[in-house]
């Protein structure tokens, strides 16, 4: 093959490649997930410097592989590596905290709740923000809890969907939708993410935060 | 452009008639290279993710095919970070990304010492992590090339080599396509590499 045939074989590969043109999405729709306390207005997401978040997980029915999915569930919603879990042995030095009961009285006045009734279950998660309000007190507190007697009824299903509710509340979604189709829907039906849920998720992360996580 | 239109042309490319007593000539070379972004994004601030400077190794093995020109086959890897920039300043890396390249090529005679190149072939990235962009993979890229290479003979044999190498291609994701992008984004490499070559008459 000749210079004079290869150069134009090359020209035109290039000239047809050079039409594409990348374009990004727009994140629309999506939905509201700062928190308000009377004035002020909190957005959280976990810095760079905290990944991967270390989750304890109480053993019981199950719930460390509905903590497990529910991470890769939010793991997947994120394109740069905004977000990433694990599932620790040790509760002292967790982030957050599961636990598998009826969610008890909120342990201090600062703690906003965060609750969620699904047809067998249900979930809370604890937001201290402290007094000074930007500050996002670890570990989060997580409560999953069965409504029905577990022996008899199966509650992978509404774990799953539960967990996963509770874990957007602890990436940063602090506000319930009004979406049935939203992981984030106060009563949440929706066996995946929405797109609106995926929206606000990346949105949020690279939101300025305003709530720092503190021991 | 697909893998299947772009692998006829370079099997041509290698396939080419060789003179009897062809001489082959090996050539390996190690070098950096560098590229412009693999994703411009934009969330609330501007994002991009763009490979640091890799360092390459450069593999290729060349027989003539006329008076001044030779076909050649062509070997490279390259490994580096892939940056993230956010708002203008560097936020995170995303893990390390390799990426392959098989090249068919032709070279040809600019000046005494001094050779021209053309190519075409494929790009293959190998991310370390599986997530995010690159969780569902990364598919085979068409790669066009272009590159100047200086040859000063040591021996009879041995000759120093100093490349300089262009490249584009297109890159996207699974992942980066079902979030919403749409297209492809335009990506430009740009490598020097040294090294030495072996003539085997």
């Amino acid at each position: 093959m000749r210079l004079h045939h290869a150069l134009p074989l090359v020209a035109l590969a290039a000239a047809a490649l050079s039409c594409s043109e990348a374009t990004s999405p727009d994140r629309v729709p999506n939905y509201e997930w700062r928190l308000f306390i009377d004035t002020d207005t909190l957005s959280f997401h976990w810095p760079a410097s905290a990944l991967p978040v270390r989750i304890w997980v109480e053993d019981s029915l199950d719930m460390p592989s509905r903590i497990s999915e529910g991470i890769a569930s939010w793991r997947g919603a994120y394109l740069y590596g905004e977000y990433e879990a694990v599932v620790v042995a040790d509760s002292s030095s967790a982030d957050i905290v599961v636990r598998v009961q009826t969610p008890p009285p909120k342990a201090t006045a600062t703690a906003g709740r965060l609750h969620t009734l699904f047809a067998g279950c249900e979930g809370a998660t604890d937001i201290d923000t402290l007094a000074t309000r930007y500050q996002l007190h670890l570990p989060v507190r997580m409560y999953l809890a069965p409504r029905y007697d577990p022996a008899q009824v199966d509650l992978t299903e509404c774990f799953r969907v539960t967990a996963r509710h509770e874990l957007g509340h602890s990436i940063g979604l602090f506000q319930h939708t009004s979406d049935t189709l939203d992981i984030m829907y106060g009563q949440p039906v929706a066996e995946g993410l929405s797109q609106r849920d995926i929206n606000t998720a990346q949105i949020l992360a690279h939101w300025p935060a305003n709530m720092i996580p503190t021991r | 452009m697909r893998l299947a239109h772009v692998l006829p042309v370079a099997a041509l490319l290698a396939l080419s008639p060789t003179r009897s007593g062809a001489q082959v000539l090996v050539t390996a070379m190690v070098g950096v290279t560098g590229s412009s972004s693999l994703v411009n994004d934009q969330v609330i601030q501007t994002i991009e993710a763009k490979p640091g400077l890799a360092p390459t190794f450069l593999l290729s093995a060349s027989l003539p095919v006329g008076a001044k020109l030779r076909a050649s086959l062509d070997l490279g890897y390259s490994s580096s970070t892939v940056d993230l920039t956010e708002g203008g300043s560097v936020t995170d890396d995303f893990g390390s990304l390799g990426a392959f390249t098989a090249s068919a090529a032709m070279v040809g005679t600019v000046a005494s010492h001094l050779d021209w190149r053309l190519s075409i072939g494929i790009l293959q990235y190998m991310p370390s992590e599986d997530t995010g962009m690159f969780a569902d993979g990364v598919p085979l890229a068409a790669l066009f090339g272009a590159g100047l290479d200086w040859r000063q003979p040591l021996s009879d044999r041995w000759s120093g080599v100093a490349g300089l190498r262009y490249d584009f291609h297109l890159f996207t994701t699974p992942a980066l396509e079902a979030a919403g992008f749409s297209g492809s984004q335009q990506v430009s490499r740009l490598g020097l590499a040294l090294g030495a070559a072996w003539d085997f008459q």
